[in-house]
């Protein structure tokens, strides 16, 4: 076991502690939110950086470096203080960024697809020009049809991600489930919208391509 | 991918995986899911890498009262 803290260590936020990273861990076991805090302030910085350096885009690291810190925490009754706190705690951010990046890759195509509708309908209103928001209020009926359609938990989960802009460790707590199976619902989920979608398209001659841009970083918290 | 395959693209390339080459950074995503010694030497390389150079990220308390908030 280290002993990373012998004197007071003052943290990002300004939080300072004379205890060790471990022995604060420790203390977290009884449901201390003040020491785990501390841990917070101490390790934010890195634990970020790593997720960043996997995923090379700030939202997404933010988003895994606020799910390694919460596994961290609901994993505090199994860690034993024969392992240095912050190796434990950087592997396991290392582990969330690599998910991420897992899940960003399995579903580029249908994640843009769902980002571009679900952006077009959030700005539609600010579109002065009629055709465009002709072509987003018909889009938008499209997309609430074919949502409509979905199962319900993939239709809670889609909803709350795009649309809510829950995490989907905010998601799974909502709904009672696994991350894992968070990440599920919302890849099953875009797959259907976009096979619909483009059916719709063949039948109706517009669809998804006739959105404009997406926004910057939506859609990139799964 | 193996490890000292990996510690050498690391020191050579710095460890934001976007700044490698694709495959290569895939290969090395490929190794961390595997091997927790490549997780560390990661997290050891990215922490030279902090205190190297200047953080872009700013200020994190946004992120951290997200992150307490959610416990």
């Amino acid at each position: 076991m280290a002993n990373s803290a012998t004197i007071a260590t003052t943290g990002e936020f300004g939080l300072s502690d004379v205890r060790s990273d471990e022995e604060l861990f420790l203390a977290c076991r009884d449901g201390d939110q003040t020491a785990f805090r501390v841990l917070v302030d101490r390790h934010l910085r890195m634990v970020r950086r790593l997720a960043l350096n996997v995923l090379g885009d700030v939202q997404e690291a933010e988003d895994a470096a606020q799910e390694a810190f919460i596994a961290a925490w609901r994993a505090r009754e199994r860690w034993t203080p024969d392992a240095r706190f912050s190796t434990w705690l950087h592997r396991i951010a290392v582990n969330k960024a690599i998910d991420r990046r897992r899940v960003r890759k399995a579903v580029p195509e249908s994640q843009e697809v769902i980002t571009r509708l679900a952006d077009a309908e959030v700005q539609a209103p600010a579109q002065a020009d009629a055709l465009a928001n002709l072509e987003r209020t018909e889009t938008a009926k499209t997309l609430q049809k074919a949502l409509d359609k979905l199962p319900d938990t993939q239709r809670q989960a889609l909803t709350m991600f795009y649309f809510e802009e829950l995490d989907v460790g905010r998601i799974a707590d909502a709904m009672d489930c696994s991350e894992q199976a968070v990440r599920s619902l919302l890849k099953r989920g875009r797959q259907t919208l976009k096979t619909r979608l483009q059916k719709q398209k063949k039948i109706c001659g517009y669809g998804p391509e006739t959105i404009r841009s997406p926004a910057e970083g939506a859609g990139s918290r799964a | 991918m193996d490890l000292k395959l990996f510690e050498a693209r690391l020191k050579a390339l710095g460890p934001a995986l976007d700044r490698w080459p694709p495959d290569e950074a895939e290969a090395a995503i490929a190794l961390m899911s595997a091997s927790e010694e490549a997780q560390d030497l990661f997290a050891t390389m990215t922490a030279e890498d902090l205190g190297v150079f200047d953080d872009p990220g700013g200020d994190l308390s946004a992120l951290a009262d997200r992150i307490g908030k959610a416990l």
